[in-house]
């Protein structure tokens, strides 16, 4: 191996006698003096800021109202009294005539709302606020427990104080992270940066994500055009005669020359790329306290980045001798890459965002929700998904899309509620995204039209806070985030003169409260299911499971169980209930099943996956329950034999994007194409299938565009290889991961895969054309 | 292209003595295209041996394929059909090259290199060790005389130091053979006098040494023995210092230089079938030539006809070939 490595060692001592290695060795140590100053100060974070967890504005101010007089809740009282008299008189009007509304009247609650944060905060700021109270019988946490063991120091205590907040405005106002960070540039305060309010966890994770994007954008780029430039004409020169003919009399092999050579040519970006990457990551451990090692994997990654474009070069040179040819083809080829990623980058969004992730079937048609929460129904007449709603709501629609397209990464818009059919009458309820007004901006509207469509029956708001909304055998229950339940409509078939006379009274109100007396918070939507036979609601919250029972007055807690599991209480949770069994599907991929009735557990699954679980769903008769996992395939558990769960027997596995079972009984799946198949709830064979014809942009994404992205390299991609890896849990069992809270890494692998079986393709010809070459 | 397969019978070490070039029926076609190209033959059919430890001139016109055989014996350029062998190895395989050492024509060493990181890289390709090269380096350098100039970069250095650098790399790992291609190109007379005392010494420590040179009075002097190629075809392999004698053959041809005086003007007559050129100017009554004769009684007939004529011979100096008139008289041919 020795000649070999004395080519390699002659690549080095070539590296440090050029001067463009100084020039740029010194553009790095600016930007690294540049960067040394920046630090960040840590401090408990006490302070409510109205962007930051703090939601339904409305609902804290209304808890507030409601209980500013209620026994149980004597600290809410406290608050009461701290308040100026103003602002008392202003919210005593504001809930004693709820359905006074105005444009005006929202103003004045927004300004309401900003001023009520500021005397909370005022609240907090007291240490000694909540001094004589009796904290017990708000569940004290281990972090409260903490913050109280330190009563002389005032941050503790307004930490504490933020703590008891966050638990008498749950779920409205959260605890947040323990501590935020100030950002100093030397001894310079970055104000600017507060408002970030980022904790060390937070500004660690974020600048593993952001820095080698950052610096592949910026930094590498100009870096690796300059690479390139400078290593082009490493081979051509080699491949004078005078300097070949010497080479090629020696006792080596000529692929070792060749690949020696290939690998001397990457010394110089080593050299770069390693100062560059290692000073990062010191400048981020020393000043930031942050050790992030995925930065030092970004060494290595950039210098195979670098290796896809020199093995270009390489091999133009090899074959033309041109330095300047290898330069122009090396460039031509980077464009190339920029063009198929960026084609690939834009139709994969534009279809990915199209893709059916919600689906209902109403009485004549299929209705699908996609991720740009567009609305569609099935007209098999052309074929297409279309809107199902009249002409005059479609500019709205078309607001809703442009906002979570455009918007979508700045502020989080969930997918709104529904699509589902209203058993009574079998309208199309379903939630949209408000975007016509400021105010509301952001909130969900309902929607009710008639059967598939068409008519627009009503308009209106779901209940204050309503955070679910579930399609039962009888009724349509939204769930609102203090565990309170609301049905959707009267009961038509109620014909008594009482029952007329509600509906009269009621006649304005879309929603109709069916309790439980004692809710159950309800922390993210998907923890609450619906039996379809019993009416029966299963609500799972900090490893509680609680059932709540129809009655003739509404709802009633009948019975909660706390499951056996080692997840984390805040670990979210996909929930189904259908015959006599509930199926829970946690964040950290595990699957527990109890017994309906007895709330005793039948069946704990973990599969070795790790991939998050996006929805669960269930036959009625409560035989079968599907799990649709994030990569897009299904599985499937049959409770009468629940030793595993299996693939479930539907095409387009690996692509699937919705499963739901129909007012029928039977399953709609969802896959590539906005394909929609439905199978029997007994043998799963296929029933029907409806597919859009595809667009030129489909054929153009699945017949061009997509294979050849998935063979070509892909190195302006290389960054999200790093913050995947930066993205890992440091260490935290794998029981306390949360799948569905990871980004989404679609194939982490790819760009290096990819970018490596490029490389050794090029080396391959290259050491083919040379062992063949008379020179 | 290199091959590193081993012949059974090449198993060849220091004890063994073969030639230390074999070529045996040698040919290689150029293509100008990959297919359907234009087919060139550069060697047809070279065959020839150098002995080990003598000294070895390969002579020939440009494109008489001479740096083809070369190439072909490193490994550089494949043969089409034909045998060579480099100290008992197949011609190319690493084995074989690993008893070469080399200096081609036109040598060009990286810039950023001095002359001792030069023969390191070198040496490290000749599987030297470092070591080695650093206690050898010293007594090579002074060997080539660019003693003192060894920390020098080599962008500083003239065409004849980078030929005496190159010289001194092609050293380092003691070869058995040593291919010179053009050695003195760019030396000055001082400097070739030098070289040539280099390679003195270098075939009395037993070294084989193979010369490509145009410089055919400088091959005269150093090689023992010269093959000529011409258009692909080997004209001559032999002895230098018969050269003449033996491309004269067995035939009775006889060359001398003879002076002439008196009265000229019938010479022409008495010089029919008599190739001669003039070595002096004609006076009017006496001329100097390089008389050439097919045999004696031409000779005997043209001296019967000058005295008949009232010419007087001056003088006749019996001439022999040198490796001059040789190489121009076959590549004449």
């Amino acid at each position: 191996m020795r000649p070999y490595f004395a080519i390699i060692k002659d690549s080095f001592r070539a590296a440090w006698a050029s001067k463009v290695l100084y020039v740029l060795l010194g553009l790095i140590t600016l930007l690294l003096l540049a960067l040394a100053p920046l630090h960040y100060q840590e401090s408990l974070d006490w302070k409510l800021i109205p962007s930051d967890y703090i939601r339904e504005s409305g609902s804290i101010s209304e808890r507030l109202f409601d209980q500013k007089d209620s026994a149980d809740e004597p600290l809410i009282g406290e608050i009461w009294q701290a308040l100026p008299n103003g602002l008392r008189d202003d919210l005593t009007s504001t809930f004693e005539q709820p359905n006074k509304k105005s444009n005006n009247l929202n103003k004045r609650n927004m300004k309401m709302f900003h001023e009520l944060i500021g005397e909370l905060n005022n609240v907090i700021e007291e240490p000694n606020f909540f001094a004589r109270a009796d904290l017990s019988q708000l569940g004290l946490d281990q972090e409260m427990k903490s913050a109280g063991q330190n009563s002389d120091d005032i941050e503790s205590q307004r930490r504490l104080n933020r703590l008891i907040i966050s638990k008498l405005f749950s779920p409205f106002i959260q605890a947040g992270d323990t501590s935020s960070m100030t950002a100093f540039y030397g001894p310079w305060r970055l104000g600017f940066l507060d408002s970030l309010s980022a904790s060390k966890g937070q500004f660690a994770s974020g600048i593993a994500a952001y820095i080698p994007g950052i610096l592949d954008k910026f930094v590498l780029s100009i870096g690796l055009a300059i690479a390139i430039v400078v290593t082009a004409s490493i081979i051509p020169e080699t491949f004078e005669p005078g300097s070949l003919n010497l080479l090629l009399s020696k006792p080596v092999s000529r692929w070792g020359l060749y690949v020696a050579k290939f690998f001397g040519g990457c010394v110089f970006i080593s050299i770069c790329a390693t100062y560059l990457f290692a000073g990062i990551w010191l400048w981020l451990g020393l000043a930031l306290g942050v050790w992030e090692n995925a930065i030092l994997l970004s060494i290595i990654l950039y210098i195979i980045v670098f290796g896809i474009y020199f093995s270009v070069s390489a091999f133009v040179g090899l074959v033309f001798r041109s330095t300047i040819l290898a330069i122009m083809v090396t460039l031509l080829f980077w464009s190339a890459c920029f063009l198929v990623g960026t084609s690939y980058g834009f139709l994969d969004t534009r279809l990915q965002n199209t893709r059916i992730v919600k689906i209902a079937e109403s009485e004549n048609t299929i209705v699908a929700l996609d991720r740009m929460s567009q609305l569609t129904s099935w007209q098999p007449r052309t074929k297409q998904w279309v809107s199902p709603y009249p002409k005059n709501e479609r500019q709205d629609d078309r607001r809703q899309v442009g906002a979570v397209s455009w918007l979508g990464d700045l502020e989080e818009f969930p997918l709104p509620f529904g699509p589902l059919v209203n058993p009574d009458d079998q309208r199309l309820v379903a939630g949209r995204t408000s975007m016509s007004n400021l105010l509301s901006f952001g909130q969900q509207e309902l929607l009710a039209s008639s059967p598939g469509g068409g008519t627009m029956q009503s308009k209106g708001n779901f209940p204050r806070g309503t955070i679910d909304f579930l399609q039962g055998a009888d009724d349509l229950i939204a769930v609102t985030g203090e565990g309170k339940f609301f049905r959707f409509g009267q009961k038509s078939e109620s014909n008594t003169d009482e029952a007329k006379a509600a509906k009269t009274k009621l006649s304005n109100k879309l929603f109709v409260r069916q309790g439980p007396d004692k809710p159950t918070p309800v922390t993210s939507r998907g923890v609450c299911a619906i039996n379809q036979k019993t009416s029966e609601i299963a609500v799972y919250g900090n490893r509680i499971v609680s059932v709540f029972r129809p009655v003739e007055e509404g709802y009633l807690l009948d019975r909660s169980i706390e499951v056996e599991t080692d997840a984390p209480d805040s670990m979210s949770c996909q929930v189904a209930f259908e015959g006599d069994t509930i199926m829970l599907a946690l964040g950290n991929g595990q699957i527990i099943t109890l017994r309906g009735s007895t709330l005793e557990e039948l069946f704990g699954y973990r599969p070795d996956l790790h991939h998050a679980i996006e929805n669960v769903a269930a036959t009625q008769d409560g035989r079968w329950f599907f799990v649709l996992y994030r990569q897009g395939t299904a599985r499937m558990l049959d409770t009468e034999n629940p030793k595993e769960m299996t693939l479930a027997p539907f095409t387009g596995q690996g692509n699937i994007s919705a499963v739901s079972v129909s007012g029928t009984g039977e399953i709609l799946v969802a896959d590539r194409g906005n394909r929609v198949t439905r199978y029997g709830a007994k043998d799963f064979e296929p029933i029907k299938t409806v597919r859009p014809d595809d667009g030129r942009i489909e054929q153009i994404y699945y017949w061009g565009i997509q294979p050849l992205y998935s063979i070509w390299p892909k190195p302006g991609e290389f960054y999200k290889v790093v913050a995947w890896f930066a993205d890992g849990d440091d260490g935290a069992p794998a029981n306390e991961i949360d799948l569905r809270l990871k980004p989404r890494y679609r194939s982490p692998w790819a760009p290096l895969t990819s970018g490596l079986a490029f490389m050794a393709v090029m080396l391959g010809l290259s050491c083919l054309y040379f062992w063949r070459k008379d020179y | 292209m290199a091959t590193t397969e081993i012949a059974p019978d090449a198993q060849a070490n220091d004890t063994v003595v073969g030639p230390a070039i074999e070529s045996t029926n040698l040919k290689k076609t150029y293509s100008s295209r990959l297919i359907f190209g234009e087919k060139f033959e550069a060697l047809k059919g070279v065959s020839f041996e150098v002995k080990r430890g003598e000294v070895f001139g390969l002579l020939g016109p440009n494109g008489a394929g001479k740096t083809t055989f070369v190439k072909i014996l490193l490994g550089i350029i494949t043969k089409s059909s034909g045998s060579a062998k480099l100290m008992g190895y197949p011609a190319g395989s690493i084995a074989g090259r690993s008893h070469v050492g080399y200096l081609p024509e036109h040598l060009r060493i990286s810039s950023h290199l001095t002359a001792l990181t030069a023969l390191e890289l070198y040496g490290n390709l000749s599987n030297v060790p470092s070591e080695t090269i650093r206690s050898k380096q010293d007594e090579l350098l002074t060997l080539v005389g660019l003693k003192g100039r060894e920390k020098e970069s080599v962008k500083n250095f003239s065409k004849g130091m980078l030929q005496r650098l190159g010289l001194a790399q092609a050293l380092l790992h003691d070869p058995k053979l040593l291919m010179l291609d053009e050695p003195t190109d760019g030396l000055d007379p001082r400097a070739r006098a030098e070289m040539r005392a280099i390679i003195a010494r270098l075939k009395e420590s037993g070294v084989t040494i193979f010369l490509n040179s145009h410089l055919l009075q400088e091959v005269e002097m150093i090689c023992d023995s010269v093959a000529i190629l011409d258009h692909g075809l080997l004209r001559y392999c032999g002895d230098v210092s018969n050269i003449g004698d033996a491309v004269a053959g067995s035939g009775d041809s006889i060359v001398a230089d003879i002076e002439l005086s008196g009265d000229l003007g019938n010479l022409s007559s008495m010089t029919d079938g008599i190739v001669f050129n003039l070595t002096r100017p004609t006076t009017d009554n006496s001329l100097s030539a390089r008389f050439e004769f097919t045999n004696q009684q031409q000779v005997d007939s043209f001296v019967d006809r000058l005295r008949a004529g009232n010419i007087s011979i001056v003088r006749l100096t019996p001439q022999k070939l040198n490796l001059e008139d040789v190489f121009l008289k076959l590549i004449q041919e």
